[in-house]
């Protein structure tokens, strides 16, 4: 039944605690059912335990295990569809399968190949087929065969300890990690199949003959018999220097998985039964031996070797060791994680000490003070080292998937290559445990409906080995982690078609869809595109589980894929569940911690404005927040209403605060949707250990944790999903959606559709697209230092230069106002900001800009928002004005062009963008044409000729996605080339840029690199058209 | 063995052990007495860390407690039943402080000096404490001495009869002098969670608990 076990020791722990969870929700789980057998939602999770134990079982080849999980699943998927009722009995059944699927997990008895314990596995299995099928459940015959079970164990040993503990314990590590690498190295070898690499070989060869001598030394003859059989079959093969194929490494991975249970059994060992695999290395090693003359050598040569076997096995495990993919073993020590658990509480208690030495040492003497900095430094270095303890390696955790890989491979007869890359990126224990079953899943996935046969493959003009590639990065705290494979894609229409069937979700929903959503539907329970279920995958639960798993750790999912070519899968992951940074608010005396990940903006309305701005519907309380109606939730109220709000609560809490004006409130995000969420006082950032709540608490579901903050008082973390549940907030149509009035508002699209306003002097109103801005920051008039006519104040760090816009500016100086704020531009390449005197607010840009009213280097135009005249300023030409020295390229650009005047198309919807674009472009010399959108511009292209397209990407009608494919497809502009200038900065949409048939990508907006940008692809198009 | 290890240390983790010795004159023997080297002794000692609440006085099996404190600040949770007192900070864990003034007879328990936390050991689940008026001694009973608390009502009805929630109360244990309710620890999760699951309209005691914090 079995004839393969554990590739690793470690992959088997990871096994065994995988298994113990899953059991105690089954045995728990088909308790309950006893009392109420169709509870549907307590079938889904028995169900999806059993399915994890199955795919887990998988990987570690425990096929007892898979079958016997798979038969439990079946029986729980037909009792979910009412097919089955499970009685008493029934259950009776399904508990003992449970049973032996916790025997199977217990240390040294994982080994299932003794006859007893198949015969009553097989029985086992029957029994729970039988409740699948709806048949009575058979008497219960087998059940003192298991219940005798544990007796053969507890027999006395007949033979006589082979050796002393110490030695056994010690043969067994230095066993087991010779056994990693060789299942490494065989599958190295695989690869390479053909050209036996000899180094490969002879590494082979050190390692078993190292067990063999182990083996001998301790006294455990069938190990060393059958590390001896392996020897012989890798020397032969280093010998003829041919004949590795899958076969052999088939027979040599299941002799090194025998050798691996025997190992892990090292007492018993020689009770066991290895001849079937001797038999086949027997067969190996006739087929890959070509005359029977190459034997002789080889034997002598092992016999003696063999023959100082004790010593030579310390010495060959020590040369093993020097080899550079083992690693610096001997710099490292296992720690039990209890113990480094422990250690992070110390550490956090520690913290909390120092904290109070801290503020009680305030009024104390001086004398101590260096004594407590320096205890203060060394407990947050302390604890950061600590921390860093928890974190491993991803490429722990990938390291099971080559042999998932190949095992799935092979027997599905598909040929498929996994490429792991970013193995070192470090991560967070607990997450990476969590993460172990989505990565299972979504690789099984990937081989066995991702990637397709070879034949297909080479029919579809592919190679006929699929790939996959896994790969990690880190990027800010999160960690990415991305499954690609190039198989034949996810047709979108194939799951709409799957949700409709499958009654998940109906046709209409799913017209509102994009196809990148629909592709999120896969995750939906209990839905699967497979036609037919195998043990393999198939049932609708393993995406369904990759998504629990993930919303678990507070991860993202997302599913991208091109019909015919492929699939990725990208999970974001933070870098560690402990801690999360957290705005801090307080309501009442209490102090509630908000995820940074749901914050949106803060805002405050001032007292005089209250009033005008929060209205209110009958039950709801909104906020007419940029024009944009906006439900408010008063975290006040949702903590005094331990019951969730009905129609009448949330009547009397807009009557109670109706006269009542709020000022502060956070804006929200709950996926898609937004809210304000008003509080008394927000406190500060801080990043904040997360604990789970009281086991007895968690059905309140306005919390999803507790913390400890600085000062040592437990604050509660909350979770905006269950306030929004609780606060009963109705997102209808007339709420979230409404736009005021939708025709004045072109640009409600992106962030370059906003621009802040704010003063200088008395008499001018100023705005900046926010798109153009990095930060706002307040300033001390005291601490900006002079140095001849200019100005500078240290900002992070930075000597940064101030304009002030009297200076750059025909406009009015300012009186001398605290505090100034400092405007700091993005993408200037130097220190530069500029200052204003107050800020107004934030506004959409409007669609009307005059360029003649106010004429100015530096000036774009002008506009009248909030009833006044306001001049919109170009801040990258600001900076260029400010400083004279600075000769951008646009002189050198300016001269070349003018030999020809290059036409060029400005594609933005945005008129401030495409005046400031357009009026760099007819600066440096070149003639410049702009329209607003994707669909213009084609017009426009197909009217007249021209040498470049800028375009934007987000716009209206057709986006600058669509524009460049067309274009594309078209003979007559496949060459035209085209520059993306956007607010986009993702390495994904730079890809896609290039997809798209971009040439040049650009954000927006150093007029500088942009100019050059332009300039380089002018270039590169005459010379393509010379040659 | 056991006389090398410090079992006492538990019950002393409290900042101000001079000042507990002193609220306690009878002698301390008893406290430092294990649980296993009583049931050495005789098996069927056992013994009950005692606590007073209202008129009655309590005990809990010593070998549930981990210690007694005094009150760290309390942080209410809103929305949890009036017996859940909230959270409070035991040097870096967080520990759930149920009111068992609050479950027992309906009526929030005030903090003063007196007060005393008996938190529990991991055995019964997460971090979970309750709230006591004052701490006893500990005493050791055999199981001759407890009735069980059915049969104890009846005779003691003008006592015991204003419990509500008596699933709690394991037995009757016959003092000199007084009776000692003995409490089952071990049913003090599960009796919470079906309080948290009726949802009972109770007044939640977040409001005024704030401002009672206790140092």
């Amino acid at each position: 039944m079995t004839d393969r076990t554990p590739a690793d020791p470690a992959l088997l722990e990871l096994f065994r605690a995988e298994l113990e969870t899953h059991l105690a929700t089954l045995s728990s789980g088909v308790l309950a059912l006893e009392k109420t057998p169709d509870d549907s939602r307590q079938l889904e999770s028995l169900m999806r335990a059993a399915h994890s134990i199955k795919g887990a079982a998988r990987i570690v080849g425990f096929d007892a295990a898979v079958q016997i999980s798979h038969h439990l699943e079946d029986c729980f998927v037909a009792a979910q569809r009412g097919q089955i009722a499970l009685t008493s009995d029934g259950v009776d059944v399904l508990l003992r399968g449970v049973d032996a699927l916790g025997r199977l997990g217990t240390p040294g008895d994982a080994e299932g190949s003794d006859a007893v314990r198949i015969e009553e596995l097989d029985a086992c299995i029957a029994e729970i087929a039988a409740v699948r099928s709806g048949q009575l459940p058979p008497t219960p015959e087998p059940a003192p065969k298991l219940a005798s079970e544990p007796a053969p164990k507890l027999a006395p040993d007949p033979s006589p300890p082979v050796a002393s503990e110490a030695a056994v314990h010690e043969f067994v590590s230095e066993a087991r990690e010779h056994l990693a690498n060789v299942v490494q190295d065989l599958l190295t070898l695989e690869q390479r199949p053909g050209e036996a690499d000899a180094e490969c070989l002879h590494r082979l060869f050190r390692a078993m003959h190292s067990i063999k001598g182990g083996a001998g030394f301790v006294g455990c003859r069938t190990i060393e018999q059958l590390a001896h059989a392996m020897e012989n079959v890798l020397e032969s093969l280093s010998q003829t220097g041919t004949g590795i194929d899958s076969t052999v490494v088939d027979t040599l991975l299941a002799g090194t998985d025998r050798v691996q249970a025997l190992v892990d059994d090292a007492q018993h060992s020689d009770e066991a039964d290895v001849s079937e695999i001797m038999q086949r290395l027997r067969q190996c090693l006739e087929a890959s031996t070509p005359a029977p003359a190459d034997r002789p050598p080889v034997q002598a040569a092992t016999q003696q070797l063999s023959s100082q076997a004790p010593v030579a096995a310390k010495g060959t495990a020590t040369s093993g060791g020097e080899l550079p993919r083992s690693g610096d073993r001997s710099a490292s020590v296992r720690i039990s994680v209890p113990l480094v658990d422990r250690l992070m509480t110390l550490a956090g208690e520690l913290v909390l000490v120092r904290n109070q030495a801290l503020r009680s040492i305030e009024s104390g003497d001086a004398a101590i003070r260096p004594v407590l900095q320096r205890l203060d430094a060394l407990t947050s270095q302390l604890q950061s080292a600590v921390t860093q303890t928890r974190m491993q390696p991803v490429g722990n955790l990938f390291a099971r998937f080559p042999r998932t890989v190949r095992d799935m491979a092979r027997q599905m007869g598909k040929s498929i290559e996994l490429e792991m890359g970013g193995t070192e990126v470090e991560l967070d224990k607990s997450v990476l445990e969590l993460l172990s079953d989505p990565l299972t899943h979504l690789i099984r996935n990937c081989c066995d409906h991702g990637l397709e046969t070879a034949e297909q493959r080479v029919r579809a003009g592919k190679p006929a080995t699929g790939r996959i590639v896994l790969s990690a990065r880190q990027q800010g705290g999160q960690i990415y982690i991305e499954i690609r494979d190039d198989g034949r894609g996810i047709e979108v229409e194939r799951i709409r078609r799957k949700v409709v069937d499958g009654g998940l979700r109906t046709a209409a929903d799913l017209v509102r869809l994009s196809d990148k959503e629909t592709l999120g539907l896969i995750t939906l329970p209990g839905f699967s595109t497979a036609s037919e279920v195998t043990d393999l995958s198939g049932r609708g639960v393993g995406m369904d589980v990759v998504k629990t798993n993930l919303d678990r750790l507070g991860g993202a999912l997302e599913i991208d894929s091109t019909p015919g070519q492929g699939t990725t899968f990208s999970l974001c992951v933070p870098l560690t569940l402990a801690i999360i940074p957290c705005l801090l608010v307080r309501v009442q005396d209490q102090c509630y911690a908000i995820p940074q990940k749901d914050l949106e903006e803060l805002v405050c309305l001032h007292p005089d404005q209250g009033q005008t701005r929060i209205e209110s519907t009958l039950e709801q309380e909104v906020v007419r927040l940029r024009g944009r109606l906006l439900p408010l939730v008063r975290l006040s109220e949702v903590l005094d209403h331990p019951r969730p709000f009905d129609v009448k609560t949330r009547e009397s809490i807009v009557r109670k605060h109706g006269a009542q004006a709020a000022t502060l409130f956070a804006v929200v995000k709950v996926g898609q949707r937004r809210f304000g969420l008003i509080v008394d006082e927000i406190l500060k950032n801080e990043e904040i250990v997360v604990k789970p709540m009281h086991g007895l608490l968690k059905p309140l579901t306005c919390f999803s944790g507790a913390t400890i903050l600085g000062d040592g008082q437990v604050a509660l973390i909350l979770n905006m999903e269950g306030i929004v549940h609780h606060a009963g907030v109705r997102f209808g149509e007339h709420v979230d959606h409404i736009e005021d009035h939708p025709s004045d508002e072109p640009s409600q699209r992106g962030e370059s559709a906003q621009v802040l306003l704010f003063r200088y002097g008395a008499e001018e109103q100023f705005a900046v697209p926010l798109a153009m801005i990095r930060r706002l920051v307040m300033v001390d008039p005291e601490h900006i230092e002079q140095v001849g006519s200019r100005e500078f104040l240290q900002v992070d760090g930075e000597t940064t230069r101030l304009l002030r816009p009297d200076q750059v500016l025909p406009v009015s100086p300012a009186a001398p106002v605290h505090p100034l704020f400092l405007l700091l531009p993005k993408n200037i390449g130097r220190p530069l900001g500029l200052l204003a005197t107050s800020i107004i607010d934030t506004d959409a840009l409007p669609a009307r800009i005059e360029r003649d009213v106010l004429q100015a280097d530096g000036v774009v135009g002008s506009a009248v928002l909030r009833g006044r005249m306001t001049m919109l300023l170009d801040l990258g030409r600001l900076a260029q004005r400010s400083d004279p020295t600075d000769r951008t390229g646009a002189s050198s650009s300016a001269s070349d062009a003018r030999i020809r005047k290059h036409r060029i198309l400005v594609v933005d919807d945005t008129e401030f963008f495409r005046e400031l674009v357009r009026g760099y472009l007819d600066e440096a010399g070149y003639q410049a044409v702009s329209v607003a959108d994707g669909a213009q511009a084609v017009r426009e292209l197909e009217q007249s000729p021209f040498d470049l397209v800028v375009s934007d990407i987000e716009m209206p009608v057709m986006d600058g996605w669509t524009l460049a494919k067309t274009l594309r497809q078209r003979s007559e502009f496949a060459r035209l080339p085209l520059l993306a200038l956007t607010t986009l900065s993702s390495d994904a949409d730079r890809d896609r840029a290039r997809t798209c048939g971009f040439d040049g990508y650009e954000v927006k907006l150093n007029r500088q690199q942009f100019l050059h940008k332009v300039a380089a692809l002018l270039a590169k198009q005459s010379e393509a058209a010379k040659s | 063995m056991p006389l090398t290890r410090r079992h006492n240390r538990y019950f002393f983790a409290d900042p101000n052990p001079e000042q507990r010795l002193r609220e306690h004159k009878k002698p301390m023997t008893t406290m430092t007495i294990e649980p296993d080297t009583v049931s050495i002794r005789t098996a069927e000692l056992q013994s009950y860390t005692t606590f007073r609440l209202r008129a009655h006085w309590f005990g809990v099996p010593t070998a549930v407690v981990k210690e007694v404190t005094l009150v760290p600040p309390l942080t209410p949770v809103p929305h949890a039943p009036g017996a859940v007192r909230g959270y409070v900070n035991l040097r870096g864990h967080i520990v759930l402080v149920v009111d068992l003034n609050f479950l027992l007879y309906r009526c929030p328990e005030d903090l003063d000096a007196d007060t005393r936390l008996i938190v529990f050991k991991p055995q019964l689940g997460d971090a979970c404490s309750i709230l006591v008026q004052r701490i006893g001694d500990m005493v050791e009973l055999d199981a001759a001495q407890i009735e069980s608390y059915r049969t104890g009502s009846e005779a003691d009805s003008q006592d015991a009869g204003l419990l509500p929630e008596e699933e709690l109360i394991q037995g009757v244990g016959k003092l000199d002098g007084h009776l000692l309710l003995i409490l089952d620890a071990h049913r003090l999760p599960s009796c919470l969670e079906q309080i948290i699951a009726k949802r009972c309209q109770e007044p939640s005691s977040h409001g005024n608990a704030s401002k009672e914090n206790y140092q």
